[in-house]
């Protein structure tokens, strides 16, 4: 399968728009990271190594639990998907600085009875 | 090329900020006086029990320091009241106490491996390589702003509760405790406050952390200085005590008056009492020197050289980098470097040189100085992306100093050990043979059993695409599932190979502290995946594992 831009941004705007949920949205991404066979369209090659928005921010959804991943999020995978090709360095930078900003400390409380998230609000 | 400590007088006069012992302090030791003003003698013992007692034209300052009251004047109480600071002061901190620093660090580039102390016995050996270690900071001494980013060179604090600080330090690399209840109880034993004179919060973390010293944590020194106060500035007519201090004894005086703050603070057991930090950090809007990573290199040992990097301040995680070298040679009497027993760094005396370290900032006495203590909850795989994960949201983190999050994890060896495989330290470079292995590792009659750690995604790929203790298939398996890990925050990197069969592995943390992904790929001498799977962990260790290929 080959995985683009346009379909993770469907995928994301479905789960701002509750069509999907937290779980659904992990399960899909688990889904297409994990199967060898995908390939990522915008593969780019950067500094020696192989960099793709659409990789990383699949690969980001696959840990959604664990990173306290929140719809409210969306607005910043949507944002790193605006990279163009060969300024990946710069869309990382600034998807890095907003994923940075937010108090991790502050979601661990808000989110450690929701079963989802539970498990990694120690 | 070493720099002898003398080259640092200069910046003496900046560092020494408080209480460096007088004969060793060019900083606030006080020329020899005039002749006709050489009176003053020190009497012990005999006035044992008196306080300010007038014998004759002979006035005891407290007993045991006597003088010649016709003489006094300001300006020898002050010099009295300096020397009794001094002398017994509960932490000196002096630049005659600093490393002797290095102009580069000699041999081949700083390839570092986090060390992981964990579980570590005092006798495991540390074995030759480059190290981090995230240090946690605790001020130091004075009144002085603590700006971001400045550089530090590294030194070793004294003075009477010096045992009872490094305790301190020791304790709260394994304590799960705020950092601000720490450095209130420092900052307390650093001001000569008594255990019986905390407030009954500190006891107990004095209790909890440090019992063995609070037999050491008595009344004396601040008290000494009052009752020296009391019995001259009765004679001098001296109206403010805090006025003379900050005017005769400038730096030494201002430690002495924040001192004094702290322990009617912890005295009065008022509201304000954890708010110590109002009377130490000053926001003074200075900036730090920056530039990092161009901190000099100190040389602590025959054997061992060190700096402490950060980009944040008091209150942030830094880091100590150490060079680890197999030298079992004698001491050179010329240096004062720490004397290490048989040339071998143990972890009990690694711990026991940063629980003493002290970082005084470079050319500048309006900063903190600091100490520092192993960063615990730290110095493990997952929270390697911790320590860095405790700094990277403030925004601090320049991208040079984030490569020092980006690195292996080593352990010491068990005392005994001829180096196993899981414990080799990594010095030079990381990304070739030769790299990330100790010597022991790459033993020729075992050419099939290897294990060995990149810092990166970058240094893993080119190391497996060179090695040939893989095949050709295994080279092929290893690049591309390298391929697949994230370039910027992947890190721990690691080939084992056994009996022909090879593991891959590498580690990606998650944003949430203290969680991460290691992702793991098994692969026989044909290159087919035996088995691929991630494990999920978090600060209680697993928490899932999800195969990928193979069964569990």
């Amino acid at each position: 399968m080959i995985i683009t831009r346009e379909i993770i941004k469907k995928k994301l705007v479905d789960w701002q728009e509750n069509r999907l949920t937290n779980k659904q949205i992990k399960e899909w991404a688990e889904e297409i990271y994990d199967n060898k066979g995908t390939l990522y369209a915008d593969d780019e090659w950067e500094e020696g190594n192989k960099v793709s928005v659409t990789r990383e921010i699949l690969e980001s959804l696959t840990s959604l639990d664990m990173n306290l991943g929140l719809v409210e999020d969306v607005p910043i995978y949507l944002e790193f998907l605006k990279a163009e090709p060969g300024n990946y360095a710069l869309g990382f930078h600034k998807w890095n600085i907003a994923l940075n900003s937010i108090n991790y400390q502050e979601r661990k409380a808000k989110l450690k009875e929701i079963d989802f998230y539970s498990r990694f609000c120690i | 090329m070493l720099l002898a400590r003398g080259k640092h007088r200069v910046l003496a006069i900046a560092f020494c900020s408080a209480f460096c012992v007088a004969s060793l302090s060019p900083a606030i030791a006080t020329p020899p006086p005039p002749q006709g003003e050489q009176s003053e003698t020190k009497e012990k013992g005999f006035l044992d029990g008196f306080i300010n007692v007038i014998k004759g034209r002979r006035i005891c300052l407290i007993p045991g320091v006597c003088l010649d009251s016709g003489n006094l004047t300001e300006k020898i109480f002050a010099k009295q009241i300096r020397e009794l600071a001094e002398k017994n002061a509960p932490v000196t901190v002096s630049s005659d106490n600093l490393f002797p620093t290095v102009g580069s660090l000699p041999g081949t580039p700083f390839a570092p491996s986090l060390l992981d102390l964990r579980g570590a016995s005092p006798d495991d050996v540390i074995p030759a390589g480059d190290y981090v270690v995230p240090v946690q900071v605790f001020c130091l001494q004075k009144p002085a702003g603590s700006p971001n980013g400045h550089r530090y060179l590294l030194g070793q604090y004294g003075g009477k509760r010096k045992q009872a600080l490094a305790a301190l330090n020791k304790a709260a690399s394994t304590a799960e405790i705020g950092h601000t209840d720490l450095q209130n109880l420092s900052w307390a034993i650093q001001a000569g406050v008594a255990y019986e004179d905390m407030p009954q919060e500190m006891q107990a973390l004095a209790d909890k952390l440090i019992p063995d010293q609070r037999s050491s944590l008595k009344r004396g020194w601040l008290e000494d200085i009052e009752a020296a106060w009391n019995t001259g500035s009765k004679i001098l007519n001296l109206p403010s005590f805090e006025s003379f201090l900050t005017n005769q004894l400038g730096d030494a005086g201002s430690v002495i008056v924040a001192f004094r703050q702290v322990r009617n603070r912890l005295v009065s057991r008022g509201a304000d009492w954890r708010n110590l930090s109002e009377i130490f950090i000053i926001e003074d809007g200075q900036q730090g020197a920056g530039n990092v990573l161009n901190t000099p290199w100190s040389q602590i040992s025959e054997s061992v050289h060190a700096r402490f990097v950060t980009d944040g301040n008091y209150n942030d995680t830094g880091f100590l980098l150490l060079r680890v070298e197999d030298k079992n040679t004698e001491k050179t009497k010329a240096l004062p470097l720490l004397a290490i027993a048989a040339g071998v760094l143990t972890a009990y005396e690694l711990y026991d040189l940063i629980n003493t370290l002290m970082a005084l900032p470079e050319g500048n006495s309006n900063i903190q100085p600091l100490a520092m203590s192993v960063a615990g909850g730290a110095a493990t795989g997952v929270a390697t992306q911790a320590a860095c994960a405790s700094i990277k949201p403030r925004g601090r983190v320049t991208t040079a100093l984030s490569i020092l999050c980006n690195v292996s994890v080593k352990k010491p060896n068990r005392k005994g050990s001829s180096g196993n495989v899981a414990s080799g330290g990594n010095r030079g470079s990381s990304s070739s043979n030769s790299g990330g292995s100790s010597p022991q590792q790459n033993r020729p009659n075992q050419p099939s059993k290897f294990n060995q750690s990149y810092p990166n995604k970058q240094a893993a790929r080119d190391a497996v695409k060179d090695n040939q203790q893989l095949t050709p298939e295994q080279r092929k398996a290893g690049r591309e599932f390298f391929n697949g890990a994230n370039a910027s925050s992947s890190r721990d990197f690691r080939v084992e190979t056994s009996d022909g069969k090879t593991r891959f592995e590498f580690f990606t943390p998650a944003r949430n502290e203290g969680y991460g992904k290691l992702y793991v790929q098994e692969v026989d001498s044909s290159g087919n995946v035996l088995r691929e799977f991630k494990d999920t962990l978090g600060p209680n260790g697993l928490v899932e594992r999800k195969f990928i290929t193979g069964a569990p």
